[in-house]
């Protein structure tokens, strides 16, 4: 297979990868939290029960 | 025969990417705590990778069920493969007991072994043999790429 055809290939996948991650970011209230606040969540917060308790977001 | 067996291949690994995937898309708030347990990345990135990385996923998941694009996938699935095997591999040798996160929120539905150990590495290697098998394999029957080539009048791409 020509590398170029792959590397065409592999730029549609992360083309339309990038789409759907920016229509759920768009779409799902979930995305923009972590979009909005993702980055204010400290490591130390990384525990089963800030997992169990909705992350204390 | 041999055409049976990458089908069997592709629906299995396919579908492990897929469901896998939708399951970290379903909480990805959990699968940023994850990303973050690994200790591996700048702290910016991982808000946007925990958005990514599972829709990379399902896409790829998606591809290589319905045969489209199936090497380039299939090259790209085992690449990530062994990226997630090296992220496992490092966290054993800092001695952190984690969470691999590789199935999401199946982990918790599931009695699947999720934890970032040696059978993680394992079931890794088993996947880019999987990858590896795939990219390897000439086109296989009921594969979106075989319709595109006799679409395009029969040109070989390969």
């Amino acid at each position: 297979m020509p590398m170029k055809k792959m590397i065409t290939e592999a730029f549609i996948i992360l083309l339309i990868t990038a789409l759907l991650t920016l229509a759920y970011c768009v779409v799902s209230p979930l995305g923009r939290i972590l979009l909005k606040k993702g980055l204010r969540i400290t490591t130390s917060a990384a525990t089963p029960g800030m997992v169990e308790g909705r992350y204390g977001i | 025969m041999n055409s049976a067996f990458t089908i069997m291949v592709r629906i299995v690994l396919g579908g492990l990417f897929l469901i896998s995937g939708i399951a970290k898309i379903l909480d990805p708030i959990r699968f940023l705590f994850t990303l973050r347990a690994f200790r591996l990345l700048p702290g910016i990135l991982e808000p946007f990778l925990a958005l990514f990385l599972p829709w990379f996923e399902v896409v790829l998941g998606l591809f290589i069920m319905l045969g489209l694009f199936l090497r380039t996938c299939s090259l790209m699935l085992g690449c990530l493969n062994f990226l997630f095997m090296m992220a496992i591999v490092s966290v054993m040798l800092r001695g952190f007991e984690i969470d691999c996160g590789c199935f999401g929120l199946l982990a918790d539905i599931l009695p699947i072994p999720d934890m970032a150990d040696y059978k993680a590495v394992v079931r890794n290697l088993i996947l880019i043999g999987m990858s590896a098998y795939l990219y390897r394999s000439q086109g296989t029957l009921f594969s979106a790429d075989r319709l595109l080539m006799h679409r395009g009048g029969g040109r070989k791409s390969a």
